[in-house]
């Protein structure tokens, strides 16, 4: 993620507001344009005319803290924040993003933080708009994604108007979904409102990054703002907290152990929220020539960097059993990198370890500062040597400065020697992909192989960004594309909730629109036929979008999974396409694309076909559209 | 432990009176059938989800012992309930079908 960069709204700016030129604001988070709607100068009488709602005025804290978009399905329950937003901020930061279901809100403001590195707001009713909403809202919580999200209810039982606002209104808005968001508040003033508007962003964008959550009660934004009240609002000062990092004294014994270490291994979990974080790790892996294996759930490591040590295998679990130092950096499921289990026991509860005799283990990480109970997100405990809780990126740079001191030429010419050998399997590593790429090269369905290198001949002379997951499709963009940019990768779903993929991919294109980024959507098809509405909300909205799909017709995990049990228990894995299989009629995604109102063009069958059929979508994308083929694979 | 064994030395007895009957067009049949291309790809080609079948360097009796005990992985034992010799036969004759793929440095867009 890129870093949020805080800017201060100046007196002139916030001089326009009538209630805010008494207010004695202080400082607020990258807003660059003044509101829009009916602004008073500094000094005028009292109005005469209708008074402001107080909607006005939340809007007003949420236009200070630099929020571009707002993603919503309307409710009745935030009218009053909708009616603002359009006509009190001229519909500009925010600009309201119509979306047809609230799961698909959440999920585009997942991706978008993810490119842009601060969050995106959303707007839910408080009962079923949020319980659309929380499946996506749980993948940006185990992704250690901010999302702003505002709820909309009436608390107040004699305000609600029939039966609707009745079953749309509820006692602890934020209960249903506290167990992963990391902060949520229920404002009982306008005062309370900004003061937590205020606070929840800061939660929110001090890591571990999260979800926050904050009612608009529908009085509160319906009702006119009192001219006593009037008198005392303002926006609270904003400053940034500065990221945790880890303990001085422990950051040199992990200096320490790395440099006297004779093969020490890198695991990247979530490092990089920015460039800068992709050149810290760089810099310290080629400091100790340390093989760094990136779990790919962020941009971390360039992959075709000699010292980037999976080229070939599954990120999520690669081998380090030779490493004698193992440093795990905001990783995710570390116990997983170290143990295994045999296939007997992986429905059990037996493993062993892998790592060798007398191996250590360092962990740097925020995570721990946010457990929560209920769910288990933060997967097995870890029997670290050393445990440094800060935040990875925050804490390189200490990181970097120690083992530079602990550096002696000796050991400078030791680690010289071990970067040649990473490097040479590197390389095997490499040209055996290109081999395995050749395999089923002319096949019908297309090889996931083929399709990635279709792509990638196609984008990479181009500013590009590939906003989706790629081990369904065995990871060939990661083994043959060349990543070195923070945006040409965000990783994954965080919670594995399906129905990420295509709403995250369209949040993230709206934040790479500006920069002029091409995005690439590889599509799995089972995920996008959980929400496909967000397709008209990219057309609606022109946001520039290369949607290819990677249509296996079937759930294959789940399938695998099924066939995998049944064989077992020595039964056919022959029925295990019922319930898991999407033929019978095929879904002609083309056609679904075009309902929506986007260019599309398949099913394409014939790897021959797809080079064209790329190009001239890759047209039409440069002209402002989203667009979609519909490619036919194979399972992997 | 007593299941596999037994059926180890059934296969061994079968696999001895016919050891190079495989049938391709059953093998094409079973391949599909037993959901072989979920994890392994329609023309055996691999992935993060399964080994490489196609241009395999095994024998059909390796390859009848890694489907009776697979290495630790995902991948299940296959048990004669599930695939009987024969059938292991014709996958084998299937799977040798694939056809060798072109040199990576031939195909341009593969080209380093």
């Amino acid at each position: 993620m890129a870093d949020c960069e805080v800017a201060v709204l100046t007196k002139t700016q916030v001089g326009r507001r009538r209630f805010l030129k008494r207010a004695g604001v202080g400082a607020a988070a990258g807003l660059a344009m003044a509101p829009q709607g009916v602004a008073q100068t500094a000094g005028s009488v009292e109005p005469t005319g209708p008074v402001e709602p107080g909607s006005d005025f939340m809007l007003d804290v949420i236009r200070s803290l630099g929020i571009e978009y707002c993603a919503a399905n309307p409710g009745s329950s935030f009218r009053g924040l909708h009616e603002s937003i359009l006509n009190h901020g001229g519909n500009q930061n925010p600009e309201l993003l119509t979306c047809l279901h609230e799961e698909s809100s959440a999920a585009m403001a997942h991706g978008y933080a993810k490119i842009e590195g601060k969050p995106m707001m959303i707007m839910v009713h408080g009962t079923v708009g949020l319980q659309h909403a929380s499946m996506a809202i749980y993948n940006a919580y185990c992704d250690r994604v901010p999302i702003l999200i505002i709820a909309g209810n009436i608390l107040d039982a004699n305000y609600r108007r029939g039966n609707a606002e009745w079953v749309h209104s509820v006692q602890d808005v934020a209960a249903m979904v506290r167990d992963y968001i990391k902060w949520d508040d229920n404002p009982v003033s306008l005062t309370h409102f900004a003061e937590s508007a205020v606070r929840a962003y800061k939660v929110s964008m001090t890591p571990p990054y999260e979800p926050v959550l904050l009612v608009a009660d529908g009085k509160l934004q319906e009702e006119p703002i009192g001219r006593d009240e009037e008198k005392n609002l303002r926006i609270p000062k904003l400053v940034m907290t500065a990221p945790p990092q880890g303990d001085t004294g422990a950051v040199k014994e992990a200096a320490r152990m790395l440099v006297a270490a004779e093969n020490p291994v890198i695991v990247a979990g979530r490092v990089a929220r920015s460039q800068h974080g992709i050149e810290l790790l760089l810099e310290l892996a080629e400091l100790l020539q340390a093989r760094v294996h990136d779990q790919r759930l962020r941009m971390n490591f360039p992959t075709s960097h000699a010292l980037y040590g999976n080229p070939g295998v599954l990120p999520l679990n690669p081998n380090v059993s030779d490493a004698d130092v193992l440093l795990g950096l905001e990783a995710q499921d570390l116990w997983n990198f170290t143990h295994k289990m045999t296939p007997v026991n992986r429905f059990g509860m037996e493993s062993q370890s892998v790592m060798k005799p007398g191996a250590r283990i360092i962990t740097v990480s925020a995570i721990e500062l946010n457990h929560k109970s209920n769910y288990q997100d933060f997967g097995r405990y870890v029997e670290a040597d050393l445990a440094i809780t800060g935040d990875a990126e925050a804490t390189l740079p200490a990181l970097i400065e120690e083992v530079k001191r602990a550096l002696t030429s000796d050991r400078r010419r030791a680690i010289e020697d071990r970067g040649k050998k990473v490097a040479e399997a590197n390389e095997q590593a490499r040209k055996q992909n290109r081999e395995l790429a050749a395999l089923a090269w002319d096949a019908s369905p297309i090889s996931t192989a083929r399709l990635s290198a279709e792509i990638w001949a196609q984008v990479k002379n181009e500013d590009w960004s590939l906003v989706s997951w790629d081990r369904m499709m065995s990871s060939w963009p990661t083994r043959l594309w060349n990543f070195s940019k923070y945006y040409q990768f965000i990783g994954t779903h965080g919670g594995s909730g399906m129905g990420y993929g295509l709403p995250a991919a369209v949040g993230a294109a709206l934040a790479n629109r500006k920069h002029g980024r091409l995005t690439i959507n590889i599509q799995p098809d089972g995920d996008l036929c959980y929400a496909p509405g967000v397709l008209w909300t990219a057309a609606h909205h022109q946001i520039p979008l290369l949607n290819i799909m990677h249509n296996n017709r079937a759930y294959h995990e789940e399938r695998m999974y099924i066939a995998l049990l049944g064989a077992k228990y020595d039964r056919s894995p022959e029925k295990s396409d019922i319930g898991t299989a999407l033929k019978g009629p095929n879904i002609d995604y083309a056609s679904v694309a075009k309902g929506f109102g986007l260019y599309s063009e398949g099913p394409i069958e014939n790897p021959v076909d797809l080079g064209p059929a790329i190009k001239r979508a890759i047209e039409r994308v440069k002209k402002g559209e989203p667009v979609l083929l519909d490619v036919v694979t194979q399972p992997r | 432990m007593r299941t596999i064994l037994i059926a180890l030395l059934a296969g061994t007895a079968s696999w001895a009176q016919n050891p190079n009957a495989g049938n391709l067009a059953n093998g094409k049949k079973l391949f599909e059938a037993k959901a072989c291309y979920e994890c392994h790809g329609w023309r055996g080609q691999g992935g993060l989800a399964g080994a490489r079948l196609a241009q395999t360097k095994l024998n059909l009796k390796a390859f009848r012992n890694i489907l009776r005990n697979p290495p630790p992985s995902n991948m299940p034992p296959y048990r004669a309930p599930v695939l009987t010799d024969q059938e292991i036969s014709d996958l084998f004759a299937y799977i040798q079908s694939f056809p060798a793929p072109e040199p990576s440095w031939r195909l341009p867009l593969l080209k380093d």
